[in-house]
């Protein structure tokens, strides 16, 4: 089941490129123009998340964030006001996050899924095909048999298969799983690539995108 | 040291100076006079006891029934006299005068008085010179004044208590006064302490009309005039930022969907060309909205750096070329443009006074539904142009009436946002009026229209307005009041 989304943005353009961000994720979203409208709709309840502008007509993002409080839903301020305090103001109104505008679209992704982690409404279950993956117990199975991964080789996997069809970038990957702090190279990166196409015999489905990086094609169902 | 200080002393220096010299120069002459009554009385005592001495000798010698008394009678008569007398007289015979044909150099100047000090006495010493028995004397007499020196002394350190008693007392009474004058002088002083800290609403009272009083009001002037630049300059610190931040958040929106569309086509792998289409659409469109921004905030800059080179416009010519370019876009929107123009010359930049009226008649059209007029007038009001563009759309709020020239303003965003507008136009226009020297005026009413006035001062036609025409070289401008 595909997590729902609230996008609260009065710029059209800025919506729709959100939605198309989270239609990256696979996550399911909606487009709210209007501060009021939202908190009617936050606290009809059926949103797992609530991308919340802060310069909005009518109530302003913080505001909304005041009104909806005791539904619990998290909340992540994406917004061009960039001065600290608004940011302080935000995470201490209760925000999960404060992303400020422009963003990457797996930047945004990557905060999202941090949130929903914290709030175990991500999915610990993958599959690709015939591949198992199980982020909790630290699974992986092809078919019947386990596959045996080094640590970093999981975590590599389970960042193509949760982002199919996504080209990404060697710098991209490295700092996803290996963290910003690591000052690995790139072939660090393409050892790790070769080995998981190896393992798991996804040659031709784990291609790479020359000068760029990596591409897990989608499965045809 | 401070003021009370200072004039404490000062006053009780000079007060006990006064009291003490005064009190020392009267002392001095009654001191004088009673020396001189003293003095009087020894001479006059002296002279009697002279005299008496004489009589009793001259008595002695008729009951002796000599000629001439011997010595030691002499003698016995002077010591029974002595004795008599109070005053401690003393009798020498003048040896020198014995045989002397003249008389004693003395003699001449008959009586001689002298006062002699001493340590602890005092007195007066009288000789008086007498012939007695055909010889010649002089009788010493001494009278003791040490009581009237020691009385002179004693008053003077009386006075000198007294005198001292004085000035204290003037002092300080002077003091009080002064604490007394000086506390609105105080009240001025924490005052200015007080504005100093910043606390630049704080007033004196004005009491009274001294120098004072004066200095009150002269301080609240000054803190008002401090209190006013100061809100100026942080009204401009405020409206600046406000500036730069809705500056910033204009510039971040459209940058928003640039950067993440093109992302979006960057590492999406598989797309249709509709959405690629789209995308690029997206992308364009608020390139092009940037681009919109960008130009009209440097014509705000540069409007507000540079002096302006006018020269003479027809405000109806223009007016007319202005409608001309507005309406292909009016017919798309199905709205028309009526005008009534009046032929008159401003001085102007031709460009910019253009620019400004296309930008109120965008503002009427973007207000206005499809089907409704926008009016446009042009007329003289006294030494004004006045132009005026009404249209009959959604207005604006009264409350946000103010706030509409102010840069990024924007009644309703997203409304804006899909007309095009940047939220600048209005901030616009009105810099453009004012670096010609007029005004821009709008009043509304929430869904009965808006009505924007922009006046001009109107080119008188002399002299100079002749010449401009030649620069042109267009007609010549009109007399006043003609036109259409």
């Amino acid at each position: 089941m595909a997590c729902k989304i609230l996008i609260v943005e009065d710029d059209s353009n800025i919506a729709k490129y959100i939605l198309a961000c989270l239609a990256v994720g696979n996550y399911e979203g909606e487009i709210c123009e209007d501060g009021s409208r939202a908190v009617e709709k936050i606290l009809g309840g059926g949103y797992d998340l609530v991308l919340l502008d802060v310069m909005l007509p009518g109530l302003d993002g913080f505001e909304v964030m005041e009104r909806v409080r005791e539904c619990q839903v998290p909340v992540i301020y994406l917004t061009a006001v960039q001065d600290v305090a608004s940011k302080v103001r935000g995470l201490q109104s209760g925000a999960e996050d404060y992303i400020v505008k422009p963003f990457e679209v797996l930047e945004l992704l990557a905060r999202i899924d941090l949130v929903m982690k914290r709030h175990h409404k991500s999915e610990t279950r993958f599959t690709y095909g015939d591949i198992l993956l199980d982020t909790e117990r630290h699974l992986v199975q092809k078919g019947e048999d386990r596959v045996s991964l080094s640590p970093k080789e999981f975590d590599v996997l389970a960042y193509f298969i949760r982002h199919q069809d996504i080209v990404i970038s060697r710098e991209m990957l490295l700092s996803a799983v290996w963290g910003y702090g690591f000052e690995g190279e790139t072939r660090t990166v393409d050892t790790h690539v070769q080995q998981v196409r190896k393992k798991l015999g996804l040659q031709g489905r784990l291609v790479t995108v020359p000068t760029y990086g990596y591409r897990l094609l989608e499965r045809e169902e | 040291m401070r003021l009370w200080q200072k004039i404490f002393l000062l006053t009780l220096v000079l007060t006990t100076l006064a009291v003490y010299g005064i009190s020392l120069m009267l002392l001095t002459r009654s001191q004088k006079n009673s020396l001189l009554l003293a003095r009087e009385k020894a001479q006059a005592l002296c002279s009697a006891a002279a005299a008496e001495l004489g009589r009793l000798i001259q008595e002695e010698r008729e009951s002796s029934g000599h000629l001439l008394m011997t010595k030691a009678e002499r003698e016995r008569v002077f010591t029974e006299f002595c004795r008599t007398q109070e005053e401690g007289i003393a009798i020498r015979l003048s040896e020198e005068a014995l045989f002397c044909e003249t008389l004693p150099s003395w003699e001449n100047q008959g009586r001689h008085t002298a006062l002699i000090l001493g340590e602890e006495a005092a007195r007066i010493e009288v000789r008086e010179p007498a012939f007695w028995e055909g010889r010649f004397y002089y009788m010493t007499l001494e009278m003791d004044v040490t009581e009237l020196t020691a009385g002179f002394r004693e008053e003077l350190r009386f006075c000198q208590w007294v005198g001292g008693a004085v000035s204290l007392t003037i002092a300080f009474v002077l003091l009080l006064s002064i604490l007394w004058l000086t506390l609105p002088l105080k009240r001025l002083e924490a005052a200015t302490k007080r504005i100093a800290a910043g606390d630049y609403q704080y007033r004196v009272s004005v009491k009274g009309h001294d120098e004072i009083g004066e200095l009150s009001r002269h301080m609240n002037a000054m803190s008002e005039e401090i209190q006013r630049n100061i809100n100026q300059v942080e009204e401009t610190v405020k409206n600046r930022e406000t500036f730069i931040a809705n500056m910033s958040h204009e510039l971040k929106t459209p940058l928003t969907s640039i950067l993440g569309f093109a992302d979006i086509l960057t590492i999406k792998g598989d797309m249709t060309q509709q959405e690629r289409r789209e995308y690029a659409a997206v992308i364009a469109a608020e390139a092009r909205r940037l681009k919109l921004l960008s130009s009209r905030l440097m014509e705000l800059v540069s409007l507000q750096e540079t002096e302006l080179v006018l020269h003479p416009v027809n405000l109806k010519e223009l007016t007319e070329k202005a409608v001309e370019v507005f309406t292909p876009v009016c017919v798309e929107r199905q709205c028309a443009v009526r005008s009534r123009l009046l032929s008159i010359w401003v001085q102007a930049d031709e460009a910019l006074l253009m620019s400004l009226l296309l930008n109120l008649l965008d503002n009427a059209l973007k207000a206005s539904e499809p089907g409704q007029q926008i009016d446009i007038i042009i007329k003289k009001a006294q030494t004004e142009a006045v132009i005026q563009v009404q249209d009959q759309g959604i207005g604006i709020p009264r409350d946000q009436l103010e706030h509409v020239t102010e840069a990024f303003y924007m009644v309703d965003k997203a409304r804006s946002r899909k007309s095009g507008g940047s939220g600048i136009g209005l901030s616009l226009c009105k810099a453009i009026a004012q670096a010609h020297h007029g005004t821009l005026e709008i009043e509304s009413r929430q869904s009965g229209g808006t009505r924007v006035t922009l006046r001009l001062p109107a080119q008188i036609p002399a002299e100079e307005s002749r010449q401009g025409c030649f620069d042109n070289g267009k007609e010549g401008p009109p007399g006043v009041g003609a036109g259409v």
